[in-house]
């Protein structure tokens, strides 16, 4: 019950926020609390506990702890610093929501509920985004429903026919069930050219919410599709032709759209909104790849994805706060100023591009070599090699001399904090010291990503560990018998886990090829119940 | 074809209908709850207690959702670019093949009239997100279709299992509250239910 502990604690921590949401200090409070719960109860997560749910179960696995537990740092640590600088805004509801709501999506046994749970999660960090700008909202925030409605209506349909009993196997099944899923997975990792809904709603959250709607939310999703893909398309390894050519064709397009993108833009956040598409692509890759290795290294690159960016979005904040704006020029001087934000950034795209002999290049070139082939994979690499250009540019305007704007914001607290003794002296140090805490603040956050590729948390093991999609239990509607499913005996008088979980005896319909693919936890499966 | 599906099919299909024709608020709100109650009834076996048990509570939480934040409105909806006639109409065909497509291939995909429901609710879904310039439009829209596309997964994959229902109702819950809170926060100052064209727009202050 250490996951449903989790779930709820989170869930309860974002409400107790919002009750408390007349009182900021009490606010920070319960956000800072909370999170660091959600922290502790990471940590206390047991792999292979199963928690029964009617038919279904929620599977714990060493990859959703190892997300959880860096996921709930990061965004303590993001809290931490956005609440340094003033900017914290709604950072904590919204992580708390989207812990809650990761837990639940990367832990449930059936593909189309976890699916809905990233609906429901992505629905609800949207509002909250929103929510958090005074004024009445226009056009612009239809998004938030319409965005996450097309991925759920696309995404049902093709978990709907790959379910399809007696036809489920069949090639033109199975095409059609990749191009629908395809199709939700291209829409919410906002691939090019149709990145614009998701780029919207980038647009419109404020800075610190950037990593989890640019980052998280979708890497969630990735990974849902990807676990629903390595229970039903790969042990099929259906032909999928020219749909599969497509799918890598848009992910290799966002991969050079992305790079050139950050080369030409001027504006950092966007900058970094590109890089977080970029590292999508890879999941788009490892979709379109129907292998499992490379859809457990995809997996990889997906759950560093958000912390990096997390990182990246803390420089952000630490610059634009002392800098005054986000404008590549105006940010003259910022390296020779800021030398611990400096290395911060530099860890963080090392992370992001891939630092050469880490677990997380290894990942990055699996998984393009597989979808692409060698030489094609080595261009995808290249081209995200080649993004390095956009942080060279911002370190070069960095070493030049120093903009007459910079750190202006930081003078009234400068001289609060000379002005003397008294009971607010702490405070006044703290406020006068905020930048250079924001930027330990980030380089802590870029550590996270950095040591677990370099295999701190056993990343590549936890990747390629058990799938709870594979556990699923098959929907076989059809009432002839298949010779490959087996009728269920007669009814347990106590809960037992679904298929898919040995050494548990197998009830129900047992059609699925994956539910013998992927092995569950060893023996034995600690299990618990909700309701009957 | 089972008698409980097949009835509560007609009430899905008449609930969608009822919240594409309505220019009251009040009955686009009754039709789309109706249609969200009858939905898990439309399965055969039916669910079991505890995902129907669920469905149902996230299904109700959702129509008292938008009921609270539609009474905080002026009643009265703009109209749809057909009328609401001829996007009903469409419904209407929806379901008809749905029900056509079902009397061919009941063989192949079970004996439950959820092509037809799920059919219908998606295209009147899909054409009121599409459309909808309202809060309550848009959120109705969201949820039909997101209803009617777990009905299509029902028709094609079997009877939900409970890890689908909870998803369902998690998530029919959470559409519902930010369409509720899109109703409510993008009201004009005269109480009326239509977007602004951007943010903090006040052109239509008068």
């Amino acid at each position: 019950m250490t996951l449903v502990a989790f779930i709820v604690v989170a869930g309860a921590g974002a409400a107790a926020w919002w009750m408390v949401g007349r009182w900021p200090p009490l606010r920070t409070v319960v956000g800072l609390v909370a999170l660091a719960a959600c922290v502790v109860l990471a940590r206390a997560l047991p792999s292979g506990e199963l928690t029964l749910f009617g038919d279904d179960a929620l599977q714990t696995t060493t990859f959703l702890r190892l997300w959880l537990l860096s996921g709930s740092a990061a965004a303590l640590l993001l809290l931490l610093l956005a609440e340094t600088l003033g900017r914290s805004s709604r950072l904590a509801p919204a992580a708390l929501v989207l812990l809650a709501g990761t837990a639940g999506a990367l832990s449930l046994t059936d593909a189309a509920g976890a699916l809905l749970l990233v609906v429901a999660t992505t629905t609800l960090v949207g509002v909250v985004a929103l929510s958090d700008r005074s004024g009445r909202p226009g056009r612009e925030s239809i998004g938030i429903l319409r965005l996450p409605i097309a991925v759920a209506v696309l995404g049902l349909l093709g978990i709907g026919w790959a379910s399809v009993g007696g036809l489920g196997e069949q090639p033109t099944t199975m095409l059609a069930a990749f191009t629908l899923v395809g199709a939700a997975l291209i829409l919410g990792t906002g691939a090019v050219p149709f990145h614009l809904p998701l780029a919207r709603q980038g647009e419109a959250v404020a800075r610190p919410l950037l990593p989890l709607v640019l980052g998280w939310l979708p890497a969630v999703l990735a990974v849902v599709v990807l676990e629903w893909s390595g229970a039903r398309l790969v042990p099929l390894d259906p032909d999928l032709g020219l749909v599969r050519a497509v799918v890598l064709g848009l992910a290799l397009l966002t991969l050079a759209a992305a790079t050139v993108a950050m080369l030409l833009q001027e504006d950092l956040g966007h900058v970094v909104a590109y890089a977080g598409l970029q590292g999508l692509a890879l999941g788009l890759l490892g979709y379109a790849s129907i292998d499992g290795s490379a859809q457990a290294s995809a997996r990889q690159v997906l759950l560093l994805l958000p912390l990096w960016l997390a990182a990246l979005v803390g420089v952000l904040l630490v610059l634009e706060t002392v800098g005054g704006g986000s404008d590549l020029k105006a940010l003259s001087g910022w390296v020779r100023r800021a030398p611990v934000t400096a290395v911060a950034l530099a860890i963080a795209v090392a992370v992001a591009i891939g630092l050469p002999g880490s677990a997380a290049f290894a990942a990055r070139g699996s998984v393009a070599d597989v979808a692409l082939g060698p030489t094609v994979g080595t261009v995808a690499l290249l081209l995200v090699v080649a993004s390095v250009s956009a942080w060279l540019r911002l370190v070069w305007e960095g070493l030049r001399p120093n903009g007459s704007a910079w750190g202006a914001a930081e003078r009234p607290n400068m001289d609060a904090a000379a002005a003397g003794a008294g009971p607010d002296r702490v405070r006044r140090l703290l406020a006068a010291n905020r930048i250079p805490i924001a930027a330990v603040l980030a380089l802590a956050l870029a550590i996270l990503p950095l040591a677990m590729s370099l295999g701190f948390g056993h990343l590549e093991a936890a990747a390629a560990g058990p799938n709870p999609a594979a556990s699923v239990r098959p929907v076989a509607p059809t009432p002839s018998p298949s010779p490959t499913i087996t009728p269920e005996s007669t009814p347990s008088p106590t809960p037992t886990p679904p298929s898919g979980f040995p050494p548990t005896p197998t009830p129900g319909l047992s059609a699925s090829p994956a539910a013998t693919q992927t092995p569950g936890p060893s023996s034995p499966v600690p299990t618990s119940s909700i309701g009957d | 074809m089972p008698v409980v599906p097949f009835l509560a099919a007609t009430v899905v299909i008449a609930g969608a209908v009822m919240a594409i024709l309505a220019t009251d608020a009040r009955l686009t709100t009754a039709g789309t709850a109706a249609a969200l109650l009858a939905a898990p009834f439309v399965a055969d076996p039916l669910p079991q207690q505890l995902g129907l048990g669920v469905r149902l509570v996230g299904a109700g939480l959702a129509a008292y959702l938008l009921w609270t934040s539609m009474r905080q409105a002026a009643p009265l909806l703009g109209p749809l670019p057909l009328a609401g006639r001829g996007e009903a109409a469409f419904v209407l065909a929806a379901a008809a093949i749905g029900f056509l497509a079902d009397a061919v291939t009941s063989e192949a995909l079970g004996p439950t009239a959820a092509l037809a429901a799920g059919g219908a609710l998606l295209v009147g879904g899909l054409d009121l997100l599409a459309f909808g310039e309202d809060g309550l439009r848009l959120g109705s829209g969201a949820l039909l279709a997101l209803t009617g596309a777990s009905l299509v997964l029902a028709e094609l994959g079997g009877t939900p299992g409970a890890g689908l229902e909870a998803g369902l109702a998690v998530a029919t819950a959470a559409v519902a509250g930010a369409a509720a809170w899109l109703t409510v926060t993008t009201l004009s100052p005269r109480r009326e239910m239509r977007l602004a064209a951007r943010h903090g727009d006040l052109r239509d202050i008068g």
